[in-house]
């Protein structure tokens, strides 16, 4: 079953209701595990294993979970930069704006990525030391030939100063700012070609929370000017909750749920959802709350539990989780939460 | 504050920090790291340090441990007494007892303070050889305690392993095994579950509750996560730009944060469960240790203080007053603050323990 955030499978659509930006089909990503001196493939690493999911114009679809759940590899396979080469096998769909974005090659998928861009999470490793900021805002410009050298001096600066920097900061190099202002030039370069819509890899995770606080809202100040479109990658479920329309749970290379953000917090159905929250530390020393503490570790994505990946842990495992993979179903009659659970309604 | 004790009494301090000076030398002119933070650690009891980038926080740490580089560091000024003993100005030998021994340190990054290119066993027998007269055999039994303790099964196997072969989680567990391996007063631990995953943060954190309660160990725990400190600490001290702006037990804190620094980091948190648009954020940003203004060093950035309390704010520095039974702070505009004391910041108090509910 096909369930998207804003509309159905079903073909003829009332008048009115947009197509979504992004349509994520079942996409999966496996990198080969290669052994031995012929690099013979033994197996593989099933980072994104089955995902679906829709993005609407101006929406921001966070996406969460822990280390080795796939949901780093989902944003950089929809950007394409994953590819199919050396092992790496990657099947699905995806739509942007209604053209397949796997069927692109050359001009035409340069030209896609003006539409489609990215914010790192390191604020050190994404920006090269050795270039200018003002060459690193303007690189992508000249490179997409969308304006002379003449004219990009003037568009750096007007980014510069949409993110909250300096005009004179086009002038020095990234050493010379704090993690903050780094992730600021970030943003610039990713908004120099105008795209519909950015991947935010956890953005903010590197950054101390009063700085935090200023990133997001500027984020959230550009999506309304803008109209952008967020997929906004974190493990902080917090800064998720407050910054997504719906939100993705991820475990395992599996979407294990989906609802709006709203709705996730005050009523999750999959039982690693509900893990989550509960370990998440809450700022009010007197609420004594029972936590939910789960045992064990996550185990590796190159040799999954059968079944339902997250059994092995669960609170709410009965026998046929040991051996069948739930599907992706609505819970509680709303038709915009889903999870893949056999236990929970 | 009390006079020095030799027999640690659940009421007699086992760390107090009186003025502590840190400095760098630097190409640029002196650092002040830390500049002049008090606080007290009594047996039991978790002192959680608060502050963002560059407050200070991790050099005060460091600094009780002396494991500050000097040069270009420096031991500036101030007193370091543990169990009464001051730490300053101990002879190496001594100092390296106290390390390991009374005094053990977690690290933020387990990933890079485990030696990869020894064993698990190897490290945390050597840990155990420097403080405790053991042949090998007993080492080896000690180590596998260590590990049992925190929750490690098949340690035997365990001692073999590399740290490679072990998940973050592991990784820190084994740093905590070894830092308790024998058996300290006080374990300072920095950061230690920003680099995991919230799930296992979760684990770790109650796996050092539950160490404390069976051991009487006091725990300095260093962190810039508010949900941290809310649901794990007895005593705050919230630092920003070398010092300490405000000292309270955890509830009191929480329920009435006085100081606009500690006032701004609660309210630009996103809670779970909180409606609303826009975070609050603090404008600015935090000022170097070099360059420290004149005044009151959060001046740059807030609003609180007006008219001739802003004037007497941008020339002197607020120093950290007991304006109200149990709470420290420092801002001029407090009300009370004239009147108040510069009392030595210490607070016995420990909260209530509520076990959390496990899943097999």
């Amino acid at each position: 079953m096909n369930v998207t955030g804003t509309e159905s499978s079903v073909p003829n659509k009332p008048q009115g209701i947009p197509r979504p930006l992004l349509e994520v089909n079942d996409l999966r990503t496996y990198f080969a595990i290669k052994k031995g001196l012929l690099k013979t493939t033994v197996g593989y690493v099933k980072a994104v294993d089955g995902v679906s999911f829709t993005v609407g114009r101006g929406e921001t679809l966070g996406l969460v979970g822990e280390s080795g759940c796939g949901k780093t590899t989902v944003g950089r396979t929809l950007l394409r930069l994953i590819e199919p080469a050396g092992g790496t096998v990657i099947s699905g769909q995806v739509q942007f704006a209604g053209r397949d974005v796997f069927a692109l090659s050359g001009a035409e998928l340069r030209r896609q990525r003006r539409h489609m861009q990215i914010i790192f999470q390191d604020p050190v490793g994404s920006l090269n030391p050795r270039m200018t900021v003002g060459n690193i805002v303007g690189e992508p410009i000249l490179v997409h030939g969308l304006a002379t050298k003449g004219e990009v001096r003037g568009r750096v600066a007007q980014l510069l100063d949409r993110v909250g920097l300096p005009a004179a900061a086009a002038y020095r190099y990234p050493h010379e700012f704090s993690g903050g202002q780094r992730q600021r030039i970030g943003i610039a370069r990713a908004l120099a070609l105008q795209p519909d819509f950015i991947v935010c890899d956890e953005p903010v995770s590197a950054l101390d929370v009063s700085i935090q606080a200023q990133i997001l809202n500027l984020l959230q100040d550009l999506q309304n000017e803008l109209h952008l479109s967020y997929l906004f990658i974190a493990h902080n479920l917090a800064v998720v909750e407050h910054f997504s329309d719906r939100v993705a749970v991820m475990y395992l290379g599996k979407l294990v749920e989906m609802a709006p953000s709203k709705t996730l917090y005050k009523d999750p159905k999959h039982p690693y959802t509900m893990a989550l929250l509960s370990a998440v530390p809450k700022p009010e020393p007197r609420k004594a709350e029972q936590r939910i503490v789960l045992a064990g570790e996550v185990p590796s994505p190159s040799n999954p539990p059968s079944g339902c990946p997250f059994h092995p842990r669960c609170p709410l495992a009965i026998a046929k989780c040991k051996t069948q993979m739930p599907p992706t179903e609505v819970k509680g009659g709303n038709p915009e939460h889903i999870a893949a659970c056999w236990v929970t309604k | 504050m009390s006079a020095p004790a030799s027999i640690t009494s659940p009421e007699s301090p086992l760390l107090e920090v009186t003025n502590l000076q840190t400095y760098f030398g630097t190409e640029d002119g002196v650092a002040r790291a830390v500049d002049g933070v008090s606080f007290t650690l009594f047996p039991r009891q978790t002192l959680a340090l608060v502050g963002e980038s560059g407050c200070g926080k991790s050099v005060t740490s460091m600094s009780i441990l002396r494991l500050v580089q000097t040069p270009p560091g420096r031991y500036a000024g101030g007193s370091i007494r543990y169990r009464g003993r001051e730490l300053l100005n101990l002879p190496d030998k001594e100092m390296q007892k106290v390390r390991g021994g009374q005094i053990a340190m977690i690290f933020q990054e387990p990933m890079t303070s485990l030696n990869p290119v020894f064993t698990i066993g190897d490290q945390i027998i050597e840990a155990i050889g420097l403080h405790q007269k053991v042949d090998g055999a007993q080492a080896v039994a000690i180590a596998q305690h260590a590990l049992q303790r925190v929750g490690i099964s098949d340690p035997a196997r365990r001692l073999q392993e590399y740290p490679h072969q072990m998940s973050g989680g592991m990784k820190q567990r084994v740093m905590i095994a070894m830092a308790l391996a024998c058996q300290p007063q006080v374990l300072i631990a920095d950061e230690p579950t920003t680099a995991l995953d919230v799930t296992i943060q979760a684990q770790i954190l109650e796996l050092l509750r539950d160490l404390q309660e069976s051991s009487q160990m006091g725990i300095l725990l260093i962190t810039h996560d508010l949900g941290v400190v809310a649901e794990n600490a007895d005593v705050v001290a919230v630092m920003y730009a070398g010092k300490i702006v405000e000292y309270a037990t955890v509830y009191e804190l929480f329920d009435h944060p006085l100081h606009p620094y500690t006032k701004g980091l609660l309210a630009c948190v996103p809670r779970l469960g909180k409606e609303g648009q826009r975070l609050f954020t603090i404008p600015g940003q935090v000022p170097s240790p070099l360059q420290y203004p004149l005044g009151c060093r959060f001046a740059a950035r807030c609003t609180e203080c007006q008219g001739a309390v802003r004037e007497r704010e941008l020339r002197e520095n607020p120093p950290l007053r007991e304006v109200a039974p149990g709470h420290w702070m420092a801002t001029w505009s407090a009300p009370g603050f004239a009147d108040a004391k510069e009392t030595m910041p210490s607070l016995s108090f420990r909260r209530p323990r509520v076990a959390a509910a496990r899943t097999a």
